[in-house]
């Protein structure tokens, strides 16, 4: 792909400066899509929809290479000439812990043991397809990143996160994230603590441990209603904190969650769901934080969540 | 004193004397109490998520995480600059492929 083509990945409701909303708004960079350019803002592969494999974009490639260099490279505009954006992405908090969320759904094995559990999208149809594990962000500015840090630095010494670092570690990527477009979910109860296991040096492997209970109690919820979604999870990981570095250097942490009702207004899933409530599971792990990828905001951080900060009274 | 005996000694010197049950209703409401709550309380246990199901958090995280090619597109270094993706599409004379996304970063949740 990086061999032909520069990849950009956009969520146009943060389509940027004066410059760049006009670059995407010729190009109908707007939607769940897959569009092609030139650098110029030419739009490429006409009205088709694209996808990401070879049979598309190599006529898009062709069409490229066809055009005059003046249309592939020409007519970019001055960056300084831009008015600035009426939406700035939100960055991440200045020393601050950045993680990637993961989520599947699982089912046990014949020896116990979870696994991965496949489902499809329109499972029924012959053209349906995979659902892949999703991924989402957390941010923690730097005090609160520091609050789960050992103070005394002695074995079993226990640190419990504040209530606004479990809510937003259990409601946005502790829940079942895997239909896509899922809002965070109030906490009702929770527990995170973090216990010195082990010194090694300047560092200090803590166990990690939790559990939360969010949404709607699966007792209370209207398994036909719409925005009728709880689910519980336990997790379980290991940390690594640096006193030199003043921060996690390892956040590993895996959940096992049980989900059920439906999302927003909708009171059918997309992806076939066998079990009622269902299993899912989670993974939470530190980006390195250096790559665009790493950097894109938190769902929830955005004007998609539940209306709550993100940051809480605290933020920004 | 033996329980036996604690039973006989309340039976002859509490009942009568105090508005307390007889013992046969304070045991049938042990026992009731014991074994009208044991399927509440399995059913507690199968439903508390601090009940011990991680087992092992390691296999857990590796799994749980994509597999090795489920999402290719996760292995393309995008850029989410556009500004900066246009000058290197100028600079190195290729077509820009922009993945879009109206609700979320395509590359997180959408």
């Amino acid at each position: 792909m990086e061999a032909h083509f520069v990849p950009l990945a956009l969520d146009t409701y943060f389509r940027g400066n004066s410059q760049e909303l006009a670059f995407c708004e010729a190009i109908g960079a707007g939607g769940n899509h897959l569009a092609a350019a030139t650098a110029s803002g030419q739009r490429l592969g006409g009205e088709d929809m694209l996808r990401l494999r070879e049979e598309d974009l190599g006529p898009v490639l062709a069409e490229y290479r066809a055009l005059p260099e003046e249309e592939r490279r020409g007519g970019l505009p001055d960056p300084a000439d831009a008015a600035a954006p009426k939406r700035p992405l939100p960055q991440a908090p200045e020393g601050g812990l950045v993680l990637r969320g993961y989520c599947c759904y699982l089912k046990r094995g014949t020896d116990g043991a979870w696994n991965k559990a496949q489902r499809f999208y329109y499972e029924l149809n012959p053209d349906r397809w995979a659902a892949e594990t999703q991924s989402d962000m957390l941010w923690l500015k730097r005090e609160e990143m520091r609050s789960l840090a050992p103070r005394s630095w002695s074995l079993g010494e226990t640190m419990s996160a504040t209530e606004p670092v479990r809510t937003r570690f259990f409601g946005t990527i502790g829940i079942d994230y895997m239909e896509g477009s899922v809002n965070a979910l109030p906490v009702r109860r929770s527990e995170l603590t973090l216990t010195v296991k082990e010194i090694r040096g300047t560092e200090a492997v803590l166990q990690v441990r939790g559990v939360g209970e969010m949404g709607i109690s699966f007792e209370e919820h209207d398994r036909e209603g719409s925005n009728s979604r709880g689910c519980e999870v336990e997790v379980e990981g290991e940390a690594v904190y640096d006193k030199e570095k003043q921060t996690f250097t390892r956040f590993d942490v895996a959940g096992v969650g049980k989900a059920w009702g439906n999302k927003m207004e909708y009171i059918r899933r997309e992806i076939g769901i066998g079990d009622y409530p269902w299993r899912y599971g989670i993974a939470w792990k530190l980006t390195a934080g250096d790559s665009p990828m790493d950097r894109i905001p938190p769902y929830n951080l955005l004007h998609y969540g539940t209306g709550e900060p993100y940051f809480g009274a605290s933020g920004p | 004193m033996h329980f036996a005996q604690t039973w006989i000694w309340w039976e002859s010197h509490m009942k009568t004397s105090h508005p307390f049950p007889s013992w046969r209703f304070c045991l049938s409401l042990v026992l009731w109490s014991v074994l009208a709550g044991f399927p509440r309380a399995a059913g507690q246990a199968e439903d508390d998520p601090s009940r011990g199901e991680v087992h092992d958090w390691e296999h857990l995280h590796r799994i749980v995480q994509p597999a090795e090619g489920e999402s290719p597109w996760r292995k393309i270094g995008w850029l989410t600059d556009i500004t900066a993706a246009r000058q290197q599409a100028a600079e190195e004379d290729k077509p820009l492929v922009i993945f879009t996304a109206a609700d979320g970063s395509p590359l997180g949740r959408t």
